[in-house]
């Protein structure tokens, strides 16, 4: 065993030091193999960046309720009426002796993105204090928060990051009414920072949406206490709405979307794979061609045909490897934290960023190691089946 | 009129420079090789005998010096001319055959036909007729790689004669061959030779390409030492 | 035999390699071709009647309803020729998570503002006089297998019904074709006037109106004489054309035409080291026989010709092939995608430009290999072992 260890060894580590001889060969294997865990790194750290935008918003303790049936906010309607008999219910926290109940409106409204110059939906939500204080980790980092009954809004910072019009004091148009923005809040880079908040009466009122408003959401008392919720809500007929908590609510809208961009990045990394095999494949197959000599001469000193095939093999996997650390370094530099925004499923941009993890990085170097093993095993099998007869003293 | 001379080299000097040193082959080398001639040029390596070939092929330059062929000056002729003017009149035969391993024996003979006018019945014909001479016709659609040796040589030498140049230049015809194929293919071009009329310029290590040539010249440093054979 | 034959012959001197050079050309121009089709589909509303064709939204957002009597004030604005308007309704068919491209509309004014759309006579009599006609795009229809006569219930996503209910019932009266613009194929289109007296909310409401006018070069004074027209009023309006509209809704997702650029871009690159490492190698192989070639009379230009041949018939069919393959995936793809209203097809332009970018690669992959071997000298050649 020993012996064909230090065989395996001996003639691997021969292979791999004699790759720069065959150098812009190997060297365009390294590089194709690069460009697609590059590519393939890419598009799994958009999905995952904008995943994470939408499921890290959800918190287990607040519960979001739209009519039932409504997939997104923009489609759901909740009447003054629902919202009043919601405050009603058990397990909900309280603050300052008033139950922790934010009924909120939705609407659309144009920005314009930085990068495109383009318009762009941005949300304007329109939400009472309450709903401000019900989510844990806003902040406001820049000026303060609007007041209620006044056209003040305050925007989240992805959105004056990325819309241009949005700053601090700056204001906005909508309708036959002026905004000021007096603030700026910041949310850990989740959704919520996409979004431009405005006491929830003055949108209602501009937008004509009076007793409108379309989901309730609610501050359990603990997570523990949304099945109590639901009971309460299934069991009035007047209350026609979904319950859930907002951690399911936004994961399953980010699994929606991040699934889309995990169905065309893989798909398109493994064909751009296949081209990257065919190179590889062609650099081990004239690797072995050029080192035939050299090959049956260790045969023929009595090194066996394992050594001869493993040390191969560790030749397209000592370029894979090479390929796919070139790719990941690569990706993680030029993407890493890369802002980016997108249509949701409520038909409005969301920002993300794009996030490179290790687990990310492993997968996209095992597609790399995939692209090494078999394009080093064929030629491999042809090293160690090649005859050493008529191989020595030829060239 | 053709020239009774296929070949004239006048003061002939051929150096190489490799890095700092300068290496002379040949300084001041004069030769005629008459029309009709089948001459051997002998020598140990490094005389310089496969460099004159080359400069009689056109395929090296001189550093100095003149060569005429058929009275005419070949040495200031541009790279261009150069090839119009081998394939018209030279034809290479070489030690290991370089024929074309993914062409068969008809398409190799072929090849030189391809650089002249003629169209594909008249080359068929060509063809036909040179294998036909060196006794390959029904070895035509085979490739190098399912000959032997000799067979392969013979192929190369259909292919030289192809295009009825006037001369042929040998290098080391016979380097890679057995006695007996040997003798076939010094057969064979003792036979262009004698009955076809072709100037044949043999380079070779072999002492028995001697008994088939009309005259046999030693090489050595560069410099000729005449031996004339029994003829 | 002849010199093009001995180009093919020297790309068959190593059959596995050929091949795999062939599988790197095919995959990255299968890439491009699929690609590239995507990209166009995606940006594809863009049509020369879509860049005459003007559209009014409500200046805050498009998803903000406009009051149906604009479409009236509209028309009055010198230089307009037909007008009508639709709203968004939301519909789905059985499947809530399968929306259908679904608008109210006006039929008679939606067929002069969009004159493409073409249904047999009686049809578009028969959508015309049923207040709960549906005129249904062919690719749809074939989708879902509803035939004229059908009736079929439609349900909203964003609509409640008088009644209570969501679900509205319709008569298919008309299945149309829209040559110029196949995506509109995918559309299902029903009466406003239905959707007017039936909804609880947004009655007298419309998203958009549509318009085209007498003179196109007029456009621009025209939109901004509508917009004018509305300022200062309860809903202020922006006009733009039909063109700069999809085209502002396609950036939204993202500028997929870079991201398209980009992947294809990478495939070329990876494809170009390959395939040019390989033919360096190649031609280095046949030193010797390039060194015969020229003993027997062939000129320099006649080698570097043959070599860049060689390496132009590998990258032409190699790219051939990829965008063969390509078309079959679009064709197939295309499917599933009208459902949702695209244009996904590949066309002449994608495949000569592919073509063109393939001579392009052929000429570059053996532009060394080619001049190298036309720069060797004989004597060198002949020698080398």
């Amino acid at each position: 065993m020993g012996r064909i260890l230090r065989q395996i060894a001996a003639i691997a580590s021969m292979n791999i030091r004699s790759i720069p001889q065959r150098l812009w060969m190997s060297l365009s294997t390294v590089v194709a193999i690069a460009l697609v865990v590059a590519v393939l790194l890419a598009f799994l750290a958009m999905g995952n960046g904008f995943r994470q935008a939408q499921s890290s918003a959800g918190a287990a303790d607040i519960a979001i309720m739209l009519r039932d049936g409504a997939q997104t906010e923009i489609n759901s309607a909740v009447t003054r009426e629902q919202a009043d008999i919601v405050e009603e219910a058990p397990g909900i926290a309280r603050q300052n002796g008033r139950p922790l109940v934010s009924a909120e409106l939705y609407v659309i409204v144009d920005g314009v993105s930085r990068s495109s110059h383009l318009r762009a939906n941005l949300p304007l939500r329109g939400l009472p204090l309450a709903g401000v204080a019900l989510r844990h980790n806003v902040r406001i980092a820049e000026g303060r928060l609007f007041q209620t009954g006044t056209n003040e809004i305050v925007v989240g910072r992805s959105v004056t990051r990325e819309f241009e019009g949005f700053d601090l004091g700056k204001t906005l148009r909508l309708g036959q009414s002026v905004w000021t923005i007096v603030g700026v809040f910041e949310d850990g880079g989740t959704v919520r920072e996409s979004e431009l908040w405005g006491d929830v009466g003055v949108v209602q009122s501009v937008f004509k949406r009076s007793n409108f408003f379309q989901t309730i959401r609610v501050r359990l008392a603990s997570a523990s206490a949304l099945p109590a919720l639901k009971a309460y809500v299934d069991g009035d007929p007047r209350l026609k709405l979904a319950v859930e908590s907002e951690a399911e609510y936004f994961s399953e809208q980010a699994r929606q979307s991040s699934d889309l961009i995990q169905k065309l990045g893989w798909p398109l990394a493994i064909i751009m794979a296949i081209g990257a095999l065919a190179g590889a494949l062609n650099t081990m197959y004239s690797s072995v061609a050029s080192r035939g000599t050299e090959i049956a001469t260790l045969r023929a000193i009595g090194f066996g045909r394992i050594p001869t095939f493993v040390g191969t093999l560790a030749e397209a996997l000592t370029l894979a490897v090479i390929g796919g650390v070139v790719g990941i370094l690569a990706a993680t530099l030029l993407f890493q934290g890369y802002s980016a925004s997108t249509l949701s499923s409520n038909f409005t941009q969301v920002v993300f960023t794009f996030k490179v993890t290790p687990a990310l990085c492993g997968s996209a170097l095992v597609l790399a190691l995939i692209v090494g093993v078999i394009g080093g095993i064929f030629p491999a099998f042809r090293a160690a089946r090649q005859p050493i007869v008529g191989m020595l003293g030829e060239q | 009129m053709s020239d009774p001379f296929s070949f004239q080299l006048r003061q002939v000097s051929k150096r190489f420079v490799k890095g700092k040193e300068a290496i002379t082959i040949f300084d001041g080398l004069d030769l005629d090789v008459p029309a009709g001639d089948f001459v051997a040029i002998m020598g140990p390596s490094g005389s310089g005998k496969t460099t004159l070939l080359n400069l009689l092929g056109g395929i090296d330059h001189v550093t100095s010096g003149q060569i005429l062929f058929d009275g005419q000056r070949v040495d200031t002729l541009t790279e261009n001319q150069l090839s119009a003017w081998r394939a018209a009149n030279i034809g290479f035969i070489f030690q290991f055959y370089n024929l074309m391993p993914v062409l068969t024996a008809a398409q190799n003979v072929e090849l030189p036909l391809l650089l002249t006018r003629l169209g594909q019945k008249d080359r068929r014909k060509n063809v036909a007729t040179a294998l036909e001479l060196v006794g390959l016709s029904d070895r035509a659609k085979h490739y190098p790689r399912e000959m032997s040796g000799g067979q392969q040589q013979r192929v190369a030498i259909a292919r030289a004669i192809v295009s009825d140049p006037q001369v042929l230049l040998c290098d080391e015809p016979t380097g890679d061959l057995d006695r007996t194929t040997a003798d076939e293919v010094l057969g064979i071009l003792k036979l262009l030779n004698r009955e076809h009329g072709k100037t044949i310029v043999v380079v070779t290590h072999d002492p028995e390409v001697t008994r088939h040539t009309k005259r046999t010249l030693h090489l050595n440093k560069g410099v000729f030492e005449e031996k004339t054979a029994l003829a | 035999m002849n010199q093009a034959m001995l180009v093919a012959k020297n790309l068959g001197r190593r059959k596995l390699r050929t091949f795999l050079m062939l599988v790197a050309i095919f995959i990255a121009f299968f890439l491009y071709g699929a690609l590239e089709c995507f990209n166009r589909a995606f940006h594809s509303s863009e049509n020369a009647a879509s860049a005459e064709r003007l559209v009014t939204v409500n200046r805050i957002n498009f998803t903000m309803p406009l009051p149906v009597n604009y479409a009236g004030r509209v028309q009055q604005v010198p230089g307009v020729r037909a007008v009508t308007y639709q709203s968004w309704f939301g519909g789905y068919y059985k499947d809530q998570r399968e929306p259908l491209f679904m608008m109210a509309v006006d039929p008679a004014t939606y067929l002069a503002v969009y004159p493409s759309v073409q249904m047999p006579a009686e049809q578009r009599r028969a959508w015309l006089a049923n207040r709960t006609g549906l005129a249904v795009g062919k690719t749809t229809a074939a989708k879902y297998g509803w035939k004229v006569g059908d009736r079929i219930p439609i349900s909203s996503n964003v609509y409640m019904k008088k009644d209570g209910g969501r679900a509205w019932e319709f008569d298919v009266s008309a299945v149309f074709s829209d040559p110029d613009d196949s995506a509109r194929e995918g559309l299902v289109l029903m009466g406003h006037d239905y959707f007017d007296e039936t909804v609880t909310f947004g009655r007298d409401q419309v998203n958009m109106i549509v318009f085209s006018t007498s003179s196109t070069k007029q456009n621009d004074a025209i939109a901004k004489a509508v917009d004018a027209l509305f300022a200062n009023s309860e809903a202020e309006t922006t006009t733009d054309t039909a063109a700069a509209f999809n085209r502002a809704f396609a950036a939204q997702f993202g500028n997929i035409a870079l991201i398209i650029t980009l992947v294809v871009a990478t495939a070329f690159a990876a494809i170009l080291m390959i395939v040019g490492n390989t033919m360096v190698m190649s031609v280095r192989e046949r030193t010797r026989e390039i060194g015969v070639l020229k003993t027997l009379g062939f000129r320099s230009s006649t080698i570097l010709g043959q070599i860049l041949a060689e390496s132009l018939l590998l990258a032409v069919v190699g790219a051939v092939l990829g965008l063969g393959a390509a078309d079959g995936v679009i064709l197939v793809a295309g499917k599933f995608l009208q459902g949702f209203g695209s244009n996904l097809q590949m066309t002449a332009a994608v495949f000569l430009g592919g073509v063109g970018w393939a001579v392009l690669l052929g000429l570059v992959t053996g532009a060394v290999p080619a001049w190298s071997g036309m720069r060797l000298q004989i004597a060198t050649a002949l020698g080398r072992r």
